[in-house]
């Protein structure tokens, strides 16, 4: 019985491992901030460089930060997506641009619509670092004391925002109103 | 003999060599034990958007901001833990090469040592089964092998 057995039972565990292994992307790292305070900063508006803007503007409501740049080519895919996000007020939309020329990204928006409520300007990169980006397009959902609950790298699709941030929206509302 | 084929070339990789190794001189330092420390923590940390990287060898963007972040830090005063924890509160544990045993990594690095566990206790099952069976093949008594002679000669003999 166990003669065959054992083969057997290995030869599904090696199944599993397989299927499991093989169908996670190793592109996709898990970020260590998830559960945490997201990282504080003060940066330039891109509506008026002048201007600051800070992590304390962005607490008191869930929002969602989306980090992009002009030089993006998969911002441009999801950029349709953020229209209808920002469209459906479900969520505030803000934005990271992400080692870019504000020049650039204004002309991009100009050409391609604003879904953002409010923009930072991160030319060196160096805020990236602290959020622990390594390629546009992320997105990070903060709850209302600036907590980051979830992180999309990658473009945003109409089904991640079905079935997990709106959903996650949706609860944050109800529980911290 | 240098042929005009064969000097063209070799001109080619000699000019490209020249890129190369100043590429590694960019950042000075004065201090040479700063400037090891340095070289092992880009050698020690990976460039997550071109992952079978070092910090070291990668050309993209990120590795570039984050080789003057480890730059700075170094030249800063701060100790190598001070540094590694930085970029494993921001990119966790995959950043590192040699990631730390904790409850997420056990896995990681158990598999070898359960694995050389579970070889060992199928060799030492199979062979016991061998063993076992060798025994039982010469566990035919006298009348048995007498018979079994018998028979052979018989046969040897038509």
């Amino acid at each position: 019985m166990w003669r065959y057995l054992l083969p057997l039972s290995l030869f599904v565990l090696l199944v599993i491992v397989f299927a499991v292994g093989l169908t996670l992307d190793p592109t996709k790292v898990t970020s260590p901030l998830i559960g945490k305070p997201a990282p504080e900063f003060n940066l330039p508006r891109l509506a008026n460089l002048a201007d600051r803007i800070s992590l304390e503007d962005l607490k008191g409501d869930v929002s969602l930060l989306n980090v992009w740049a002009s030089w993006c080519v998969s911002c441009r895919v999801e950029h349709q997506q953020l229209l209808e996000i920002a469209e459906s007020n479900a969520v505030k939309v803000y934005g990271l641009n992400y080692k870019d020329k504000p020049e650039d990204a204004l002309a991009w928006l100009n050409e391609l619509g604003n879904p953002y409520t409010d923009i930072a300007v991160d030319r060196s990169g160096r805020t990236g670092i602290d959020f622990g980006v390594y390629g546009a397009p992320e997105s990070y959902l903060l709850d209302q004391n600036g907590l980051i609950m979830y992180k999309k790298i990658g473009p945003i699709t109409f089904d991640d925002w079905q079935e997990t941030i709106l959903p996650l929206v949706q609860q944050l509302k109800v529980t911290k109103p | 003999m240098m042929t005009k084929n064969t000097l063209f070339p070799l001109l080619t990789v000699l000019l490209l060599s020249i890129g190369i190794s100043q590429a590694q001189e960019i950042v000075k330092f004065e201090n040479a034990e700063l400037k090891q420390r340095y070289l092992e923590l880009l050698e020690t940390t990976r460039c997550l958007v071109c992952q079978n990287q070092s910090l070291a060898d990668s050309g993209a963007g990120l590795a570039d901001d984050l080789r003057y972040e480890i730059e700075r830090m170094v030249r800063d005063g701060k100790s190598d833990e001070e540094i590694v924890e930085f970029l494993v509160a921001r990119y966790g544990d995959f950043v590192l090469y040699d990631p730390p045993f904790k409850p997420s990594t056990f896995f990681l690095w158990s598999a070898p040592v359960l694995l050389l566990i579970l070889f060992a206790l199928s060799m030492y099952f199979f062979f016991r089964k061998k063993k076992v069976d060798d025994n039982r093949s010469a566990d035919i008594d006298d009348e048995k092998k007498r018979l079994a002679a018998k028979l052979l000669h018989t046969d040897n003999q038509n």
